[in-house]
C-alpha cells in the first residue's frame, strides 16, 4: 500500500480543496448566477399547395430551396417536411410546410437575404400558382420548469433513500460518510458550474446536483461493498482504521471503474447522438461523475476513517462488556 | 449437466431466443399483395417487427399510417396568434383588403400587427399588449405543462406568437390546442336554449357589482371514478349563492348552462334542477380530455383583466425531432442511428466476453439476448415510448448486466485459480458477488421507482424503463446467466479452457 495515500491524514487537504472550491462558486453564483442559455433557432419556412398545382415538382423545390441557402454560404441543421392539417377533423388540407432550420449564430440579415434568396430561387421555378410563401422566423425556446424541478426532487429522495439503505446494510459510519460525500458533491456541481461558466437551461443546475448525488451514492455504495467484504480479511485486522480504508478504497478501483467508464462512454455515445439542445443536458453530466470519482475515492474515504474508528472502538468496548458479563455469569452458573 | 442433456437445453433456449430476435427485429414475408406490381412494390406482404410497433418519442418518431405500421412518433404542432396578430400568409391573403384595420409589419415581416389593437395607434407593440402577451404565455406554459406528458415544447415564435409542438402520443393533442388557447376569464351563463349567445351571464356579475372570476370560482379539477372522468368546478359561496338563485326554476323548465372561456364555450350542460352544490360534470370525456378542460378553466382565472384572446393556426404534422444522419444520397433517421450504435455497442461487448472468457461469453450473450428482446416486448405492451429516457435506461441497464455478469465470472476466475473444481468456484463466485450485484440493483431500482413516481415527463419515462431494466439485469444475472453457466459448461470436457479460466502457478521448491 501506498504509504502517502493514507485517506484519514487527507481529510484537511480535501475538505480545504472542496470547501475553496465551493466558496468561490458561491461567490461566482453571487456575482454572475448561472450562465443560462436560452436555446434559440431561426428558420425559412417555405408553405406551399401540394396538391393542386405542385404535384412531381415537390423534389424540385426543395432542390431550389437548398440551392439557394448554399450559394449563400449557410448550412442547415434539421429540414422538416410537413403537412399542414385542418384542426377540426385532423385530415390534411392540402398544403404542405418545408422548414429549414439554423442555428442561432446566423444573424438577422443573413436570415433576412436567405429568405430572399429562397424566395426568387422558387419564383424562377415557375410555380407561381402553387400559392409559394416564403418567410423567415426566430424561435426561442421557453423552458418547462416543473419537469426539470421534479426530477431534481426525485432524485434527491432517491439518494436519500439509497443512503438510509447504506446505513442499514453497511453502517452508520458509511452512510455519514456517503452523506458527506453526497453533499459534497451536490455543492461542488453546482460551484463548478457557477465557476467554469458552462452554459445550462434554467432549472438544469439542480438537475445536475440531483444526478451528481445519485453517482455519489451508486459508488460509494461499491467502496462500502468492497469495504465489508474485505474487513472480514484477517490481513484487514492488523491494520489501523485508515490504513484498512486505504487499502480497501485502492483494491475497488477495477470494480469502480468497470461501473464508471461505462456510464461515461454511455454518455459520451448519446451526447454525440444527440441534438444541440439535448447535447447541452447529456455531455455536462460527465461533471457530476467526475466529481462524485473524487468524493467515492477521496473525501468519503477520508472522512470514514475516523467514523470507523470511533464504531470500532464501540464495538471492541461492548464485546469487552459482553466478555465481562459473560465472565461473571460463568462461575455463578458453575457454582449452581 | 451431461453432454446430450446440455446441447439438447441449449438448442432449445437458442432456438427460442432466435425466435423472439427474429419476430422483435426483423420484418418478414408472410404472404402475396393482391393486385401484385400494381403500386410498383414489392409483391410480399412483410411482418412488421415488433420493434416498429412500439411507440416513439416526439424525437426519434417518424409518424406513418396505414395497415402494415400503424406505429406513431412524431408530433403536432401549431402556432397561436394574440388577437391582433397574424401571419404573413394571412396579410397577404386577407389582411391588406379587409376593412378598416391597417397593420404593421413586425420581425422583418414574418407577422403583422393590427395598428389600432395591439400597437394603440403607434408603429411597435402597446405596453399594455406587451404585458398581456407575457400572462397569456405563462398561462400557456402552465397549461401545457400539466399535461405531463414528454416531447411538450414551446417557443415563442418571431416576438409574439407562441409556437407549441405535443408528441403525437398524446391522443388529445388537437383539443389541448383548442382549448389551451382559450384566453380571458371564465364565465357562467345561463339561459332557457341551447343557443349560449342568448343566455345571461350570472358569474362574473355584471354591471357595478362585477368582481373577478375567482371571487366566484375556486378552481377546476379532473377525477376519475371507476373509468369516468369528471370534471370538478369548485365554487365559491358566493358562486354557489349566484348559480342557485339563477337556476332556481330549472326543476320546473329544463333550463342550460354554459361555461366559457374567453368567450369560447367549453363546457355545456341541460340543467333538470337548481344548483346547491360544486358541479361534477361527466360526459364522454376520458382522463386526457377532462385534464384538459379542467386546466383550461382553473387556468383562465389567473387571467383577469388580459383583454387580448388568442386563435390558433394550422396545425402541422412534425416529423421526429432528432436529425438522423445525410451524407449524400443517403440518409438514416436517428432512430436508426441509435439502433445501429446500440448493435455496435452488442458487438464491443460480446468481443470483450468471448475474448476474455471464451466459450463461457456465450452465457452472458444469451441473456443479454433474452433481456434485450425482453425489454422490448415491455416497451411494446405497457407501451412505454422509445425516446431519449428510453434509450439512455435500456443502455444502462445493459452496462448493469454487463458489469453484474464480468464481476461474477471474475470471483469464479480467482476461486479456480485457487485450485478449486469449476462447479465449486462458480458457487463460491456467486456466493461472493451476490451481495455486491444485489445492492447496486436494489439501490438502483429505488432510485428507478422513485423517479418514475416522483418526476414528470421525459424523465419518469426513463424511471420507468429504468425499473424494467434493473430488475430484469438481476433476474438476468443472478438467474438465468448462472443456471447458462451450468448449461453450456455441460458441453466442454474441460472446463477451466471452456471458462479461459487458469490455475494459479505455484513455485516449486525443489
Amino acid at each position: 500500500m501506498n504509504k502517502r495515500f493514507l485517506p484519514g491524514k487527507l481529510l484537511p487537504v480535501w475538505i480545504a480543496v472542496s470547501a475553496l472550491l465551493i466558496i468561490a462558486g458561491i461567490v461566482m453564483y453571487a456575482v454572475f448566477g448561472f450562465n443560462y442559455v436560452r436555446p434559440e433557432k431561426k428558420t425559412i419556412e417555405v408553405s406551399y399547395d401540394a396538391v393542386v398545382s405542385i404535384e412531381d415538382r415537390e423534389a424540385d423545390l426543395e432542390k431550389a430551396c437548398e440551392d439557394a441557402i448554399a450559394q449563400k454560404g449557410v448550412s442547415y441543421s434539421d429540414k422538416q417536411v410537413s403537412d399542414e392539417l385542418e384542426m377540426t377533423y385532423v385530415s390534411e388540407n392540402g398544403y404542405k410546410r418545408l422548414t429549414y432550420t439554423f442555428g442561432s449564430d446566423v444573424s438577422d440579415e443573413t436570415l433576412s437575404s436567405l429568405r430572399d434568396a429562397v424566395e426568387a430561387s422558387v419564383t424562377a421555378l415557375g410555380v407561381s400558382n402553387a400559392d409559394i410563401h416564403v418567410t423567415a422566423h426566430t424561435l426561442r425556446s421557453e423552458r418547462l420548469y416543473e419537469a426539470s424541478w421534479r426530477a431534481a426532487v426525485a432524485l434527491a429522495v432517491a439518494g436519500i433513500v439509497s443512503l438510509v439503505y447504506v446505513g442499514f446494510r453497511f453502517g452508520w459510519g458509511n452512510a455519514i460518510a456517503g452523506l458527506v460525500g453526497c453533499v459534497n458533491d451536490t455543492l461542488l456541481t453546482l460551484s463548478i458550474f457557477a465557476i467554469t461558466r458552462i452554459p445550462v437551461y434554467a432549472y438544469a443546475p439542480m438537475l445536475f446536483a440531483g444526478v451528481a448525488m445519485i453517482f455519489s451514492v451508486v459508488l460509494w455504495l461499491l467502496q462500502c461493498a468492497r469495504m465489508r467484504e474485505n474487513f472480514k480479511d484477517p490481513a484487514y485486522e492488523s491494520l489501523s482504521a485508515g490504513e484498512a480504508v486505504a487499502t480497501s478504497v485502492l483494491a475497488s478501483r477495477k470494480l469502480v471503474c468497470a461501473v464508471l467508464i461505462p456510464i461515461a462512454v454511455a454518455i459520451v455515445v448519446l451526447g454525440a447522438l444527440a441534438s444541440g439542445g439535448v447535447r447541452l443536458f447529456v455531455l455536462p453530466l460527465l461533471l457530476p461523475l467526475a466529481v462524485s470519482v473524487y468524493s467515492s475515492f477521496l473525501l468519503a474515504p477520508a472522512v470514514f476513517v475516523p467514523l470507523k474508528s470511533k464504531f470500532d472502538k464501540l464495538k471492541s468496548s461492548r464485546k469487552r462488556y459482553v466478555g465481562k458479563k459473560k465472565a461473571q455469569e460463568t462461575p455463578a452458573e458453575t457454582q449452581a | 449437466m451431461g453432454k446430450i442433456k446440455s446441447a439438447i437445453v441449449l438448442t432449445l433456449i437458442s432456438l427460442i431466443i432466435a425466435v423472439l430476435c427474429f419476430v422483435c427485429f426483423v420484418p418478414f414475408p408472410v404472404g402475396w399483395v393482391e393486385n401484385e406490381g400494381e403500386s410498383g412494390n414489392a409483391p410480399f406482404k412483410f411482418f412488421n417487427p415488433i420493434i416498429n410497433w412500439t411507440e416513439k418519442s416526439s424525437d426519434f418518431g417518424a409518424y406513418q399510417f396505414g395497415d402494415e405500421a400503424s406505429y406513431f412518433g412524431g408530433g403536432y404542432s401549431v402556432v397561436m396568434y394574440p388577437e391582433g396578430v397574424i401571419s404573413a400568409k394571412e396579410y397577404r391573403d386577407n389582411g391588406e383588403t379587409e376593412d378598416g384595420k391597417e397593420y404593421v409589419a413586425y420581425a422583418d415581416g414574418a407577422v403583422y400587427l393590427d395598428k389600432e389593437t395591439v400597437c394603440d395607434g403607434g408603429e411597435a407593440p402597446s405596453e399594455e399588449f406587451k404585458e398581456a402577451f407575457a400572462a397569456q404565455l405563462k398561462c400557456l406554459k402552465k397549461r401545457f405543462e400539466s399535461l405531463h406528458c414528454e416531447g411538450i415544447s414551446i417557443e415563442v415564435k418571431d416576438g409574439y406568437t407562441v409556437s407549441v409542438s405535443l408528441p403525437a402520443s398524446l391522443d388529445a393533442s388537437i383539443a389541448a390546442f383548442l382549448y389551451f388557447s382559450y384566453m380571458g376569464e371564465p364565465t357562467v351563463l345561463y339561459g332557457t336554449s341551447q343557443d349560449a349567445s342568448a343566455a345571461n351571464q350570472i358569474i362574473p356579475e355584471t354591471g357595478s357589482k362585477q368582481k373577478p372570476a375567482s371571487d366566484y370560482i375556486k378552481g377546476a379539477s379532473v377525477r376519475n371514478n371507476l373509468g369516468t372522468a369528471y370534471v370538478e368546478v369548485d365554487f365559491t359561496d358566493l358562486g354557489l349563492e349566484l348559480l342557485s338563485s339563477a337556476t332556481a326554476d330549472a326543476a320546473g323548465s329544463s333550463g342550460y348552462l354554459f361555461i366559457q372561456v374567453g368567450g369560447e364555450q367549453v363546457i355545456g350542460l341541460s340543467i333538470s334542477e337548481q344548483i346547491h352544490d360544486d358541479l361534477y360534470i361527466s360526459g364522454t370525456y376520458t382522463s386526457d380530455s377532462a385534464a384538459i378542460v379542467a386546466n383550461t378553466i382553473d387556468t383562465a382565472l389567473d387571467l383577469t383583466g388580459v383583454e387580448f384572446g388568442m386563435s390558433c393556426g394550422e396545425v402541422v404534422r412534425l416529423q421526429a425531432g432528432f436529425a438522423g444522419l445525410k451524407i449524400g444520397s443517403f440518409e438514416l433517421s436517428a432512430l436508426s442511428l441509435v439502433y445501429i450504435v446500440i448493435g455496435l455497442l452488442f458487438v464491443a461487448m460480446s468481443v470483450f466476453f468471448l475474448v476474455r472468457y471464451h466459450a463461457l461469453g456465450f452465457a452472458h450473450i444469451l441473456t443479454y439476448l433474452l433481456f434485450t428482446v425482453v425489454m422490448v416486448l415491455i416497451f411494446w405492451a405497457i407501451p412505454i415510448p422509445v425516446g431519449l429516457g428510453t434509450i439512455l435506461a435500456f443502455v444502462l441497464s445493459s452496462l448493469l448486466l454487463g458489469v453484474s455478469d464480468a464481476v461474477a465470472y471474475e470471483y469464479a476466475r480467482k476461486e479456480f485459480a485457487l485450485g478449486k473444481t469449476i462447479v465449486s468456484s462458480v458457487k463460491t463466485g456467486y456466493k461472493k458477488s451476490f451481495w455486491h450485484v444485489f445492492d447496486l440493483h436494489i439501490v438502483l431500482l429505488a432510485i428507478a421507482l422513485l423517479v418514475y413516481l416522483i418526476a414528470l415527463g421525459e424523465f419518469s419515462v426513463f424511471g420507468l424503463a429504468l425499473t424494467f431494466g434493473v430488475a430484469l439485469s438481476g433476474l438476468g444475472s443472478l438467474g438465468l446467466n448462472r443456471f447458462l453457466w451450468y448449461v453450456t459448461m455441460g458441453l466442454s470436457g474441460n472446463p477451466g479452457k471452456f471458462c479461459h479460466f487458469k490455475r494459479e502457478e505455484v513455485e516449486d521448491d525443489e
